[in-house]
């Protein structure tokens, strides 16, 4: 079972793995407010973040570029907010599609072609789009 | 792959004489094996980095004062032995760097010394097959 995006299956050709966080409150030191003090101000609860690492594989290097093009496509701006899934039954409402970062070692060619990728979501509190 | 007493063994040009085996190993450099989250198995794996390790061993009968030295890099071309079977004699080329020369010597005697060349096929473009197979 694989993840959606919006309808879309982004990760499906190859195994994908689904993480949260962080969660809980989004704080700073007051020094950095300007407030002369050792404390810690809270600014409220951190925005839900689910980050997808994975492997795309394709049997060749043209069908590796179409799985990175449709991904590239939902990566858009500003960010709309789609429905994740995770292919086992969890959904993220209200996610917006952030980043999609590769592996520094690139395309890997053995008897397929693969890279190793980092996507992350979050279901943003100001919507842009 | 093993060729056993080969008919013929030359590396950047030079002829080697009583090689007694040459050994073609395909040896991963470095694999990408993944899990997903179904459970505690291996769901893909790839070899993406492969190195064609051969090894020639020669039987000496006498001293030897010069021979190939690491890093060194010719041709090398095998050609089977006449009994290799009812393919009839094939020759294997392939570009090598010298990796390492060992001279072992057991027992007393001559006949015991071996040399052992270890050597890694190049490919020229990363993706053919460093070892190319003919008919001799």
């Amino acid at each position: 079972m694989s993840g959606t995006f919006k309808g879309v299956d982004l990760f499906g050709s190859g195994p994908h793995r689904f993480s949260v966080g962080p969660l809980g409150q989004f704080t700073v030191p007051k020094l950095r407010l300007g407030i002369i003090d050792s404390g810690t101000a809270w600014l409220g609860l951190q925005e839900l973040t689910v980050v997808v690492t994975g492997r795309l594989i394709a049997p060749s290097e043209s069908a590796l570029w179409a799985r990175r093009d449709a991904i590239a496509a939902q990566l858009i701006d500003p960010p709309t907010r789609g429905t994740l899934t995770d292919g086992r039954g969890r959904t993220f409402e209200d996610m917006s599609f952030l980043s999609y970062e590769e592996s520094a070692e690139g395309v890997e060619s053995g008897r397929t072609r693969s890279v190793a990728y980092v996507a992350v979501f979050r279901r943003l509190k100001d919507n842009p789009g | 792959m093993l060729v056993l007493n080969p008919s013929s063994v030359t590396l950047g040009g030079v002829e080697y004489r009583d090689v007694e085996s040459v050994a073609f190993e395909r040896v991963a450099a470095k694999e990408v094996i993944e899990w997903d989250e179904g459970g505690a198995h291996a769901v893909f794996a790839d070899v993406v980095r492969q190195r064609v390790e051969i090894e020639i061993g020669q039987r000496l009968e006498a001293g030897v004062l010069d021979g190939p030295r690491p890093g060194e890099m010719g041709l090398l071309r095998v050609v089977t032995g006449l009994n290799a079977g009812v393919q009839g004699r094939r020759a294997f080329t392939a570009t090598c760097v010298v990796r390492s020369v060992r001279v072992e010597v057991s027992g007393a005697g001559r006949e015991k010394a071996r040399r052992r060349l270890r050597l890694v096929a190049i490919s020229a473009d990363g993706s053919t097959d460093p070892v190319a197979q003919t008919e001799a």
